[in-house]
């Protein structure tokens, strides 16, 4: 983005998409920013980028069952036994 | 400040536990699978999007930890190391499952800008009603998020897990795969707008 131009749309989206989680102060940002308020576009997609963000964040993933802790070490050491002979 | 101590601590502990696995000591390398296996599969489920595959990922990772551990020399964070011998394995998990098939292009127009207008030319950016407190995160939203996300292509889908899930700094991420910086952020940006274009009909519901 070039630093006296005001942003068009897919400046700012691609702008976005790159530096959405980063705590950025420049002037890039703040144009950024400006643009936002006004375009209910660009809002919309910074919306749906944060809200994927944070469904990723709070999906539901596997545990390892810790009763089979032992099972799964000894599995590791034995390949590693195997790779020596 | 209390961090930082623990931080430092935990560093010191994983180079001595290395030092003396080095030397051949089991007890010390099967403290370190204890410790660093839910991180392991974890970050392989996440991105192979398979339990049995992460299992096996988790296997072929201390495996090899305990094959190159000679070559870690303490410049890097081990969890660093580590995360990269896990993206190793996965990617070989994939060449072996021909995962990559399946995969969809992110080069094709389906999220692609109008570089002349200026306008975002599919992403069709609607206003959305849901946010993150009115989504229940329920077995459909699960399967729409697990469906898209596997669609993404591995090179991607792993700086996404790493920065956004994990949330890992570009310049870790970038130590992880082994890329430049400017690479990562442009991979990210890529996998933020797949997602955001597979899942943008669910999210205006």
């Amino acid at each position: 983005m070039k630093k006296e131009q005001t942003p068009c749309c897919k400046q700012v989206a691609d702008y976005l998409c790159t530096h959405l989680d980063e705590k950025l102060n420049s002037r890039n940002c703040k144009k950024v920013r400006e643009h936002i308020e006004t375009c209910s576009n660009c809002a919309s997609l910074l919306r749906s980028l944060k809200i994927i963000i944070t469904l990723y964040q709070q999906e539901p993933y596997p545990e390892l069952s810790s009763s089979e802790q032992d099972k799964r070490i000894q599995k590791v050491l034995e390949c590693i036994q195997g790779m020596k002979k | 400040m209390a961090a930082k101590v623990r931080q430092i601590r935990n560093v010191q502990e994983d180079l001595e536990l290395i030092r003396t696995a080095k030397q051949g000591d089991e007890q010390s390398f099967t403290k370190i699978v204890k410790k660093y296996e839910p991180l392991v599969f974890s970050f392989a489920y996440k991105v192979c999007r398979d339990r049995e595959k992460a299992e096996e990922t988790l296997q072929d990772t201390f495996v090899n930890v305990y094959r190159k551990l000679h070559q870690f020399d303490g410049k890097a964070k081990f969890s660093t190391w580590l995360y990269s011998i896990v993206v190793n394995n996965c990617k070989m998990k994939r060449r072996k499952t021909k995962l990559a098939q399946a995969s969809h292009s992110l080069d094709g127009s389906e999220i692609s800008l109008d570089h002349h207008t200026g306008e975002i030319r599919t992403l069709e950016l609607q206003s959305h009603r849901a946010s993150p407190l009115e989504l229940v995160m329920d077995d459909e939203l699960q399967r729409r998020l697990d469906e898209a996300i596997r669609k993404l292509p591995l090179e991607y889908r792993v700086v996404f897990v790493l920065r956004d899930i994990e949330g890992k700094s570009s310049e870790e991420t970038a130590k992880i795969l082994k890329l430049s910086v400017p690479a990562v952020k442009s991979r990210l940006r890529r996998a933020r707008l797949f997602l955001r274009e597979q899942l943008k009909d669910y999210l205006e519901v």
